[in-house]
């Protein structure tokens, strides 16, 4: 009767186990791109950018080249913890009040193939290393980090950078660009934030920074 | 005792029925599905981990518990599950009430016929595979189950050219094998038409009691509805079987040429099958043949050769129908049929038949005679895809088919050694046995095939041969006829003479002589001993002639006097026995009379006959002092009858062991022969002489020697001159001495006329 009992007893416990452990959230939200090998990870509860409409602005895109580089992009993913972003928002130099999160595949152009360099690495989103070597006049510009980043999947350049954009607001770029080891592709990742925001959440988003791992294909 | 024992009955484990309560599962059974299901979500939650480098153990643990919410479904039901078995377990009352809930489902579910809830049980199981395959195509389309179910028929439309290359390859592969088959169940099957058969009734000689008995059987197959309108049936099979060259093919050929149905001849070795199911598919394209050409032609006759290569299952056909064995020269007909079988059964089973089985298996096996029988007798069933299932479909009643008139003829000269199955009336019907042809039938052949060369034969010089080849078929006459012609050609004549077909029967019975020259001593002991036996032969062995008398040496004796019936005789009797036992024995007694004691090893052929003829003549035949037969009391291992040593009366001398017996029976045979020569020394030595001088005599010149009359070569009027048998008598003296001596006698062989 005892180990009726026990039985009982564990059995119970499992089923309770079972409804209760359907309720557990993860503690991160993670992104990947299991196809080209690429990971990372931001704070739960935060929110997904549709693919589809950042697809469909970059293509429609009247920049020069805009179209053929859409084409060239095998995967991205914007997350964001305001839920009201738009893609219109992850794509243009806006300065957001909450992180932006975005992360890209693309693989290169013919001529992109021969020309790349850690340089053009940095200067993926705007001419950073211009700015530097101030051939371009710049405003209010200032490298707060630079480091060599190496995966896996490929090597490349971690930047990490503000700048005072058209409107005068000062915002923060958190960027890894990775080339894969036969040179054919590029893994990046951008964290943006005005510069407020991003210092008040800084330990967060340099760990979203650090959880980029590129393992390539 | 009576208390105990309720008391041991309690104590052991009780019925299910009995129980209050479930029966207690282990624990292993208790947790094995919870286990099972842990150990795939584990699997789950490792795989992810593996396909994520970022992912830490909680986080991966946690996302399986949302994404694979139905795992922890099913192992929340097995837990539910397990509870309810624990309360079962536990509480008589909760096991109880589902009990009675049970057997309301059964009973009412019982209701239903069992063929509506076998249908019932099938359309739930289609329906269930059906949603399964549904919710499969759902998570591969990604899209929903109902949705996936539609869109699978179109991915199989666009798989066609892939299914079609891989059904072609499945075709190229099987074509192969229906082409092998196809041609290996082919051939080993002649048909022949009305026209193409040439021989007749008329040209089978010496069987006429058989033929009649198969014109009956054509009668039946030419108009059947003579013994059909009075509820008989048409006998379908007849077995003919005996010796080989008696006519059995020969008389199937003549039937087909009678008839005028086609004929199908099988060959022997049509059913022996390299692939398992060759024969089947070889028996089954033969029937189907045969009732095609019935129906086309109203009849058809198909002929097995050789049929007891067919084979037969293992076990004996029933010896009690056509025994011929010659132990039991009036059959066993007067026997019950048991006792016939159980005769049959004992004789054949330890004997002859263990070897028969072992070769059963190669020859028709493997499922060929199985399917013969059916195919015998399965002719009465409706055929055809229209007539079986279209027909049904329609509500029609199947169609009878018509009456297939196959007449199916076995031959066979080993009856033994088919299957009881395949001789049962329905499948054959008559049994005739094609004997050796009697002298009628001979004289008929013999008069056929002369009668197809030039010949100078006499009919009674016909009638004559026609006596002396008591065992001759068809084949052997016509193959004696044939070397006579060959010889007369060889020759440069062209007519056969009588001395020309005895000389052709000489050389096939005896072979070639080995033309070797005896010296004068051995020449003259050979002659010695051929010439008691003929002696012996003519003057005591009343139902043989002699057929020829010789000294030529041929390949495996030194001379011989051969003998025939001169009647058909069909029993034979106990004189009969002892006067060829005397005609064995007459060698060695003459040896020793004429040799002074001395014999010679040549006489150990002729000893072994007559120890063989006497042996069975005191253990077999009841010729001896006692009765019982010493086949049986072998069999059943229980002696033969002998009395121990010792005592000395009357009974028990009679009943001494059965070599004692024989041993006697031959001494007083020889000690009669010894008596007969002593009382004709002289006819011997002429007739050695005779033999001496002419080497090979026929039985006619013994007869002349012996009589003094004119034999075909010998003139037997000198051998009853006194002078002359002093002659041969001196001659003999002195060959006796150089026999001694070893040396060449010192008298010439004398000559007369």
């Amino acid at each position: 009767m005892m180990r009726s009992k026990s039985v009982l007893k564990l059995l119970s416990i499992l089923l309770g186990v079972a409804l209760l452990s359907s309720c557990a959230k993860p503690s991160k939200l993670y992104v990947a791109d299991k196809n080209d090998g690429v990971f990372f990870a931001t704070p739960s509860g935060w929110y997904h950018i549709s693919q589809l409409a950042l697809g469909h602005l970059e293509s429609t895109s009247s920049a020069v080249g805009a179209a053929e580089r859409a084409a060239s992009v095998l995967w991205q993913e914007a997350v964001t913890p305001k839920a009201t972003y738009t893609a219109t928002d992850v794509l243009s130099l806006k300065t957001p009040d909450q992180p932006i999160v975005y992360g890209r595949v693309r693989s290169l152009l013919p001529d992109e193939v021969n020309s790349i360099s850690y340089n053009s690495l940095r200067d993926l989103i705007l001419p950073v290393t211009s700015w530097a070597n101030g051939t371009i006049k710049s405003p209010l510009f200032d490298i707060s980090n630079d480091e060599e980043y190496i995966q896996k999947g490929g090597r490349g350049v971690h930047t990490v950078f503000q700048f005072t954009g058209s409107d005068g607001s000062s915002q923060t770029v958190n960027q890894t660009s990775v080339l894969s080891n036969d040179h054919t592709t590029i893994y990046v990742l951008i964290i943006r934030c005005s510069t407020s925001c991003y210092n008040k959440q800084k330990v967060a988003l340099e760990k979203i920074a650090t959880s980029f791992t590129v393992r390539g294909k | 005792m009576s208390d105990t024992q309720p008391q041991v009955a309690e104590q052991g484990r009780p019925r299910d029925t009995d129980r209050k309560t479930r029966v207690h599962l282990s624990t292993f059974d208790r947790f094995k599905f919870i286990i099972f299901f842990a150990a795939i979500f584990m699997v789950l939650v490792w795989a992810d981990m593996s396909n994520n480098p970022i992912l830490s153990f909680s986080d991966a643990f946690k996302e399986n518990l949302n994404s694979r919410w139905w795992l922890l479904a099913l192992a929340a039901i097995e837990i539910i599950r397990q509870l309810h078995f624990l309360a079962a377990e536990i509480v008589a009352p909760y096991h109880g009430a589902w009990l009675k809930y049970f057997s309301t489902v059964d009973r009412n579910l019982h209701r239903l016929s069992d063929w509506n809830r076998y249908r019932l049980s099938r359309v739930i199981k289609g329906f269930l595979f059906i949603c399964l395959i549904a919710v499969a195509l759902g998570a591969y389309y990604k899209q929903t189950p109902v949705t996936a179910l539609f869109l699978a028929p179109k991915a199989l439309w666009s798989a066609m050219p892939m299914l079609a290359q891989l059904a072609f390859a499945v075709f190229f592969i099987l074509i192969q094998f229906f082409a092998m088959f196809w041609f290996l169940s082919k051939g080993g099957i002649d048909t022949y038409f009305p026209d193409d058969i040439r021989t007749r009734f008329s040209d089978v000689w010496g069987q006429d009691h058989v033929l009649n008995r198969i014109r009956e059987n054509l009668l039946f197959l030419e108009s059947p509805e003579e013994i059909e309108k009075h509820g008989g049936y048409v006998p379908g099979g007849i077995l003919l079987w005996g010796p080989p060259g008696t006519g059995k093919t020969l008389m199937a050929e003549s039937m087909a040429g009678e008839t005028g149905k086609p004929f199908v001849f099988v060959d022997p070795g049509a059913f022996n099958n390299m692939f398992f199911g060759v024969g089947v598919l070889k028996v089954k394209s033969l029937f189907r043949k045969l009732r095609k050409l019935s129906l086309r032609y109203g009849g058809v006759v198909a002929f097995f050769d050789e049929a007891d290569s067919l084979g037969n299952r293992g076990i004996s056909t029933q010896q009690g129908r056509y025994s011929n064995s010659d132990t039991s020269c009036h059959g066993g007909t007067y026997l019950s049929e048991g006792a016939t079988a159980l005769i049959a059964r004992k004789r054949f089973g330890s004997e002859k038949f263990v070897a028969n089985t072992a070769m059963s298996g190669g020859g028709g096996g493997m499922g060929t005679l199985q399917a013969l029988l059916t195919e015998m007798s399965g002719l009465k069933k409706p055929r055809g895809f229209f007539n079986r299932v279209v027909r049904r479909t329609l509500g029609l009643r199947p169609k009878l088919p018509p009456k297939y008139r196959i007449l199916i003829v076995l031959a066979t000269n080993m009856p033994e050694a088919l299957d009881e199955a395949l001789l049962r009336p329905g499948r054959i019907d008559r049994m005739y046995r094609v004997g050796y042809p009697s002298k009628a039938g001979r004289v008929r052949t013999y008069k056929g095939y002369l009668d197809k060369v030039s010949h100078s034969l006499s009919e009674d010089e016909v009638d004559k041969l026609a006596t002396i080849t008591p065992y001759a078929t068809g084949a052997t006459i016509k193959d004696t006829i044939n070397e006579a012609l060959i010889n007369v050609i060889r020759d440069g004549r062209t007519t056969i003479t009588f001395a020309d077909v005895i000389k052709a029967k000489q050389f096939k019975e005896l072979g070639p002589a080995e033309d070797v020259e005896y010296i004068e001593r051995e020449r003259h002991a050979v002659a010695v001993h051929e010439a008691c036996h003929g002696v012996m032969a003519y003057l005591m062995r009343h139902h043989m002639s002699i057929d020829l008398a010789t000294i030529e040496k041929g390949s495996d004796y030194l001379g011989m006097v051969a003998s025939i019936p001169p009647d058909d005789q069909f029993t034979r009797w106990r004189t009969e026995y002892e006067a060829d036992i005397l005609v064995s024995l007459a060698s060695l007694a003459g040896e020793r009379m004429f040799f002074d004691g001395d014999n010679s090893s040549g006489v150990s052929g002729d000893l072994e006959s007559a120890t063989t003829v006497a042996s069975f003549m005191e253990g077999h035949w009841g010729m001896g002092s006692t009765i019982s037969s010493h086949a049986s009391n072998r069999r059943f291992e229980v002696g033969a009858p002998g009395g121990a040593k010792g005592k000395d009366d009357g009974a028990r001398e009679l009943r001494r062991a059965l070599a004692d017996r024989i041993e006697d029976n031959l001494s007083s045979l020889l000690a009669k022969a010894e008596m007969v020569l002593r009382d004709n020394k002289g006819k011997v030595l002429s007739l050695a002489h005779a033999l001496e001088i002419h080497k090979t005599i026929s039985g006619e010149d013994v007869v002349a020697v012996m009589e003094g009359g004119k034999g075909p070569l010998v003139d037997g009027a000198p051998y009853q001159s006194p002078e002359n048998v002093a002659l041969i008598e001196r001659y003999h003296e002195a060959a006796l001495i150089a026999h001694k001596g070893h040396e060449k006698p010192a008298v010439q062989i004398p000559t007369f006329g």
